[in-house]
């Protein structure tokens, strides 16, 4: 189950994997890599299908531009066009037997293969398991990681606070638009005064920040974890 | 004065706090951004579309150096907030975390060079400049646009600039300061520095 692969291997995993396809170049390997990943993530977690075509979505809306922009704009390139709407029948024979073509899909498909394992880390990742695993595994000192965990629970409270600040201005027929310097200084303010109370509640609680304490559950690193990292990286590193 | 350089619980939260601000104040800007998007895909620019925002992707490190002045202050907030992105759930995943170490190292090397003394207008701007063209460096390896045509990474270059510039080296530090005027950061490196500034203004140091 990918719920269970532990989370600093799955991001070493998809760190090693991104390098390989940015080093690889290949379209095909994209491609490939971008199945796999979606289909893994269809037998092996507990993910359901309409979650990831929410994630998918997005991906794929950012690739067909990024395809275009590969097709209209690649280096080297004798075709110019300005839109779509004004291809003319030549220009699109052209364009498709060119190596802008060649380019468009090399961007768009290396867009996807990342979002795959993105969305394949995102979804089956539990967010405290994460960070507990970062802990554990890559060090990261007590001090952030129970820092980290504090803001993300936040997260609820600052959002609401952002809504009420927003409307706060918008009931003085004032803008809410949230770059708004006045916005910003408001929840710059709030996030100033949460960051000391946390602080201070932690403390009180009796949180040090030292390595020396006790864990109630320590994420552990199995032999699994490091097998299935190897077959994915080789897998990439070696296929087609 | 040893542990100067010493991270702080209150430290610590405030970056990641403010990490995550900007992490729900971004998604505001995801539909317009999004919009833009839209908008220009049909010309082949749509990654154009994203690039007035990118001010705001440098924005925690941003704030987290300029506050702390200490080393890696830029970095570890970037980093902080890259991990609070992850956990907040996107796409591209871990591959964040990878974009903010770029993005908190390409905005803090000016400012090491200065042995974080030095938080003049002209230092922060530089710092923006910088860190643009870091990304943009590790977007043309990253996501492949070694192979766009160079007037178009030009003009995108040009935008994410400006951008940065806006937010990073002149929002950043009005804010701040406006927020030490407030006595909101009593106790940060930024706010000693600011009130030494406010003194030789008035002519009471």
């Amino acid at each position: 189950m990918l719920e269970k692969w532990n989370p600093s291997v799955k991001m070493i995993t998809v760190f090693l994997c991104v390098f390989i396809l940015t080093v690889r170049n290949n379209t095909k390997l994209n491609i490939i890599v971008f199945i796999s990943f979606v289909i893994g993530m269809l037998l092996f977690s507990d993910v359901k299908p309409g979650k990831i075509f929410a994630f998918l979505l997005p991906a794929f809306i950012a690739a067909f531009g990024l395809f275009i922009m590969g097709l209209f704009y690649s280096r080297n390139s004798d075709i110019s066009i300005r839109t779509i709407f004004d291809i003319s029948k030549e220009q699109l024979e052209a364009l498709t037997t060119s190596g802008n073509m060649v380019t468009a899909l090399q961007l768009a498909t290396r867009l996807l293969a990342y979002a795959g394992m993105g969305i394949l880390f995102s979804l089956t990742t539990d967010g405290e398991y994460f960070v507990r695993s970062l802990m554990h595994q890559l060090r990261l000192p007590p001090k952030f990681a129970y820092g980290i965990l504090a803001a993300f629970y936040l997260l609820p409270m600052m959002r609401n606070e952002l809504r009420t600040v927003q409307t706060a201005f918008r009931v003085r027929n004032m803008s809410g638009f949230s770059l708004r310097p006045k916005i910003l200084f408001t929840m710059l303010v709030n996030s100033v005064r949460w960051s000391e109370s946390v602080a201070m509640a932690m403390e009180s609680k009796g949180f040090s920040g030292e390595a020396e304490r006790t864990y109630h559950d320590i994420p552990k690193l199995r032999g699994m974890d490091l097998a299935l990292a190897v077959v994915s990286v080789g897998v990439v590193a070696f296929i087609a | 004065m040893q542990n100067k350089n010493e991270w702080k619980l209150k430290d610590v939260l405030l970056v990641a706090i403010l990490g995550v601000l900007f992490g729900v104040v971004y998604l505001g800007c995801t539909y317009a951004g999004g919009f833009l998007y839209g908008l220009l895909t049909p010309v082949g620019l749509a990654s154009l579309g994203y690039e007035p925002f990118y001010g705001i992707y440098f924005i925690a490190g941003a704030f987290g150096v300029y506050i702390l002045r200490k080393p890696g202050s830029g970095i570890i907030a970037e980093l902080l907030a890259a991990i609070l992105e992850c956990l907040m759930g996107n796409f591209f995943g871990p591959i964040i975390i990878l974009s903010g170490i770029v993005q908190g190292l390409g905005f803090e090397l000016i400012i090491m060079l200065r042995k974080y003394k030095d938080f003049s207008t002209a230092v922060m701007i530089a710092s923006a400049v910088l860190c643009s063209v870091f990304t943009m460096i590790y977007n043309l390896i990253i996501s492949g646009y070694n192979r766009i045509a160079v007037p178009v990474l030009l003009l995108m270059l040009g935008v994410r600039i400006v951008s940065a510039v806006l937010f990073d080296g002149l929002l950043v530090p009005a804010l701040t300061k406006g927020l030490v005027k407030a006595g909101m950061l009593k106790g940060y490196a930024v706010a000693d520095a600011v009130d030494t500034d406010l003194d030789e203004l008035t002519g009471i140091a």
